[in-house]
C-alpha cells in the first residue's frame, strides 16, 4: 500500500471538527421547491445518521425524494430548490449554514459525489487526466497530480492510458469507474452515489458494485447509495433507508429490512422483483403512482396504494415507531397496537 | 449453417423466421475498409402468440436485431421471412409500409420516444387514419380510446387529451404500446421497453406484455438484458453476444441449465435478494469486443473460462444439443454448474484473505 492509499489526515484545508459520534448526522431535513402554485416540501423531515466506513442505502421510486435528499446532504440544491429546516452535521459541524467558500474545501476531500450519468457528468471536451488535475489543483498542492491519477485510475481498474482519453472514448462502464475514481483522488470519507449503475449493463452493473464494495472495504470511506433498484443493494448495503413521498418509511439493517419487511410500501417493493429462481408467480408491483408532493394526502402518505389500509391510515399520520430496531412509519406497528397487527401483518 | 436442423422449421405457427440474418456497418471514411459486424449469421424464430426475449449486454447486436425485423436496416445477408413472405420481395412503398404495420416497435425511451408538444391522442389517431383507412373519423377516436384501456389507461377520455409531460414514465410507456397496436400487428419489437423504468412499475408493463399475447394475439420480442423479466414474460430466449447467437431456446430449459458460459454469466449478475450473492458475481470484468473485421473464432473466448485452442480458430455454429435448444458452443457438453466458480476461485481466494483482514481488524 502506497502512502497515498492510507487514509489522509486532517489536513489543513479541513477544519480541525472531528469529534467523537457519527460521521454524518442528519436532522430533520427539509428539502422545499418553490413553485407556481407554492412550496413542495421534497424532503420533509428527515433524520439519520451515518457511522464511519458504513454502506447505506436508500431506496424507493422516482419522486421520492431521494436525490433531493443526497443533494440537500451534499449541499449541491440550486433554487428554487432549498433547504428550509433541519442540520446536516458532519464531522460535528453543520453544513446548512455554510457559505459556499467554507463548504469548498469540504467537497472532494471530504463529501463526494458520484453522479448517475458519468456523460453528463464528466466534461466532454477535457481527458479525464485534466479533470483530475483541476480537482487536485483546487484542494492541494503537495500532491503528486501525475501519480495520484494513475492510482486512483489503477484502484478503479481502468489502465491509466485513459488519463488521456475523453469521456465519449470510454464505454459506459469505464466512464462511470472513471467517475468513482475521481471522487476517490482525495480520500474522502464519505461519497454520495445517486443511481451511478442505473445506465449500466446487468454484467457492468454487478462488477461495479462487487468493485465499489471492495475499494471500500480497502479504504475505509462511508457510501451513501441512492437506487430505485431495491434487489442491487441487497447484497452490500449495512442498512437500508426506504423513503415514500418524502419521508423515511422503514429504515433498519438491510437484511432483516428484506426478510421482514414491516412497511406495506418496502413490501411492495420486495415484490415487485421477478425472481429468477422458483416458481413463476404473478406478480403486481404497486399499482398507482408515488403522491403529489404539492398537496400530499392526509394522514398516511402511502395510504391511498395501500393493500391494507385502514379507515384511521388517513386521519392520523404515523410516526416512525421502533419495533426491533427497525423504524417503521406505518400505524399497524404502533405501539399498543401490535398485538392487534400481528395476524395482518404477515399477510 | 442451415435452417433445416432447426427443430421449429417444420411447425406451421412460425410468424417470423430470420436465417443468416448479418449486418455490416463500414467504419471511418469513404475509404476506409474497416467494417463493424453487429450481426452475423443470425438464425431466429418468432412464433405465433410468442413473447421471446433476446438478451445479452450493450454491444451485443440486440437492437441492431430489432431494427433489422423491423426494417429500419436493410440486412447485409440474409433473409427474414414474414408469415412466409421474404421482406426483401417488398419492393413498393405501400407493401414496406404494410409490413411496418404489422410488426411495430416500442421504443426503450419513453420520455423521448412520444412527440412532447402533441396531446396523447395525436400519434393514435395518426397511426389509426395511416394504417387503418377504412375506419371514419368517429371510429378512429373510438378506436383510439379503446386502445387507452387495452394497455390500462383508463379512463380513457382523459387520457387523450393529455400532453407527455402530464404523464409518468409507466404511463408513456403505455402509449408506446397503444400506438404500436393501433395497427392491429402481429408482432411488436419492444426494444427494452421497459428499463427505463421504475422496478416497481416494470411489472405492470410485463403483466400488459402477456396480456396482450394471450388476448389480443400479439407476439412479442422483447429485447431486455434483464434475465428475470425476460423470465417472468417470455415463452423462448435467445441470448446474443458480439453479434453472434450462443444459446436459444424454451427459457425455462436454459435458466436451470444455461449451456453456454456467457448464458451463465449473464444468469449470475441478476440481482436476486432472496440468494445468496453469487460467487461469481465479481469474477469477470470484461466488456463485449467491438467486432471489427473479425477473425474466425469463438467471440467470447478472450472472457471464457473454459476456452480451448479450438476456440480460437473455429466460429462455433448453433447447434441442437436438446429439442428446441440450441448452442454455439464448442465445449457446451462440458459446460457445468461450477465452470466459473471453479476458475474464479484462485481469484476470490485473494479478496476472501483480505475480507478476513478487514473483518479481524473491525471486531478488533
Amino acid at each position: 500500500m502506497s502512502p497515498l492509499r492510507e487514509p489522509k489526515s486532517p489536513s489543513k484545508s479541513l477544519p480541525e471538527t472531528r469529534v467523537d459520534g457519527p460521521l454524518l448526522d442528519v436532522r430533520d431535513l427539509v428539502v422545499e421547491y418553490a413553485t407556481e402554485k407554492g412550496s413542495v416540501k421534497a424532503v420533509d423531515g428527515v433524520s439519520f445518521t451515518l457511522e464511519r466506513g458504513e454502506f447505506l442505502g436508500i431506496v424507493g421510486e422516482s419522486g421520492c425524494g431521494k436525490s433531493t435528499l443526497l443533494f440537500g446532504i451534499a449541499q449541491l440544491l440550486s433554487a428554487p430548490a432549498g433547504v428550509t429546516g433541519g442540520q446536516v452535521l458532519f464531522q460535528g459541524t453543520d453544513l446548512v449554514p455554510m457559505k459556499e467558500k467554507e463548504i469548498r474545501p469540504i467537497r472532494w476531500a471530504g463529501i463526494s459525489v458520484v453522479m448517475q450519468s458519468a456523460m453528463n457528468a464528466l466534461n466532454p471536451v477535457k481527458t479525464i487526466g485534466a479533470q483530475y488535475r483541476d480537482v487536485l489543483r483546487a484542494h492541494s498542492f503537495d500532491l503528486d497530480i501525475p501519480a495520484r491519477s494513475r492510482e486512483v485510475l489503477e484502484l478503479v481498474g481502468v489502465d491509466p492510458v485513459h488519463l488521456s482519453s475523453y469521456p465519449h472514448q470510454l464505454s459506459g462502464g469505464m466512464r462511470q469507474r472513471a467517475m468513482i475514481a475521481m471522487a476517490l483522488l482525495l480520500t474522502p470519507d464519505l461519497i454520495v452515489m445517486d443511481e451511478p449503475t442505473s445506465a449500466l449493463d446487468v454484467v457492468a452493473q454487478r462488477s461495479l458494485m462487487v468493485q465499489i464494495k471492495e475499494l471500500q472495504k480497502e479504504l475505509g470511506f462511508a457510501i451513501i447509495f441512492v437506487t430505485h433498484d431495491m434487489s442491487l443493494v441487497s447484497h452490500f448495503s449495512d442498512r437500508l433507508i426506504v423513503m415514500y413521498g418524502g419521508q423515511i418509511a422503514e429504515v433498519g439493517e438491510t437484511r432483516t429490512v428484506f426478510d421482514t419487511p414491516l412497511h406495506p410500501y418496502s413490501k411492495g417493493l420486495l415484490e415487485a422483483f421477478p425472481s429468477i429462481r422458483g416458481p413463476k408467480v404473478p406478480l403486481l408491483g404497486i399499482p398507482g403512482t408515488p403522491p403529489d408532493l404539492a398537496t400530499p394526502p392526509p394522514g398516511c402518505r402511502f395510504a391511498p396504494r395501500c393493500p391494507v389500509a385502514m379507515p384511521s391510515c388517513t386521519e392520523d399520520g404515523p410516526d416512525l415507531y421502533d419495533v426491533d430496531s427497525v423504524l417503521v412509519r406505518c400505524l399497524l406497528h404502533e405501539p399498543g397496537r401490535t398485538s392487534t397487527s400481528k395476524e395482518d401483518v404477515p399477510a | 449453417m442451415s435452417t433445416t436442423d432447426t427443430p421449429q422449421a417444420s411447425q406451421g405457427d412460425v410468424l417470423l423466421r430470420a436465417t443468416g440474418l448479418t449486418r455490416h456497418f463500414q467504419l471511418g471514411g469513404a475509404f476506409s475498409r474497416r467494417t463493424l459486424h453487429a450481426v452475423d449469421e443470425a438464425e431466429l424464430t418468432i412464433g405465433r402468440n410468442e413473447i421471446v426475449a433476446l438478451a445479452g449486454e450493450s454491444g451485443s447486436g440486440k437492437s441492431t436485431v430489432a431494427r433489422l425485423l423491423a426494417m429500419v436496416y436493410k440486412p447485409t445477408a440474409g433473409e427474414i421471412t414474414f408469415e412466409g413472405k421474404p421482406l426483401s420481395h417488398l419492393r413498393s412503398r405501400k407493401d414496406q409500409l404494410a409490413y411496418r404495420s404489422q410488426a411495430p416497435m416500442v421504443f426503450q425511451d419513453p420520455f423521448s420516444s412520444i412527440n412532447p408538444v402533441y396531446r396523447v391522442s395525436h400519434g393514435l389517431l395518426r397511426s389509426l387514419k395511416l394504417h387503418r383507412p377504412e375506419l371514419d373519423k368517429d371510429a378512429r377516436n373510438a378506436e383510439a380510446e379503446r386502445l387507452l384501456s387495452v394497455v390500462g389507461l383508463t379512463p380513457a377520455a382523459t387520457f387523450m387529451h393529455k400532453y407527455p409531460y402530464e404523464m409518468s414514465g409507466g404511463q408513456r410507456q403505455r402509449v408506446g404500446f397503444a400506438q404500436a397496436l393501433a395497427s392491429n400487428p402481429k408482432l411488436i419489437i419492444a426494444d427494452e421497453p421497459v428499463s427505463m423504468l421504475d422496478a416497481s412499475i416494470r411489472i405492470g408493463l410485463l403483466n400488459l406484455m402477456a396480456e396482450l399475447r394471450d388476448k389480443s394475439n400479439v407476439s412479442f420480442l422483447y429485447i431486455t438484458h434483464d434475465l428475470a423479466s425476460a423470465r417472468y414474460a417470455a415463452d423462448r430466449l435467445v441470448v446474443m453476444y458480439a453479434g453472434h447467437i450462443v444459446e436459444q431456446g424454451p427459457i425455462e430449459e436454459i435458466l436451470a441449465e444455461p449451456k453456454h458460459p456467457y448464458t451463465q454469466l449473464l444468469l449470475a449478475t441478476v440481482p436476486d435478494p432472496r440468494a445468496p450473492l453469487s460467487e461469481l458475481a465479481g469474477a469477470d470484468r470484461g466488456e463485449p469486443p467491438r467486432v471489427v473485421d473479425p477473425q474466425p473464432g469463438c467471440r467470447f473466448r478472450a472472457r471464457c473460462p473454459i476456452a480451448v485452442d479450438q476456440c480460437g480458430t473455429v466460429t462455433p455454429p448453433l447447434r441442437v444439443l436438446t429439442e428446441g435448444h440450441q448452442v454455439a458452443c464448442h465445449r457446451a457438453e462440458t459446460v457445468t454448474a461450477t465452470t466459473w466458480t471453479d476458475r474464479a476461485a484462485t481469484d476470490r481466494a485473494a479478496t476472501d484473505r483480505a475480507a478476513t483482514d478487514h473483518a479481524g481488524k473491525e471486531s478488533a
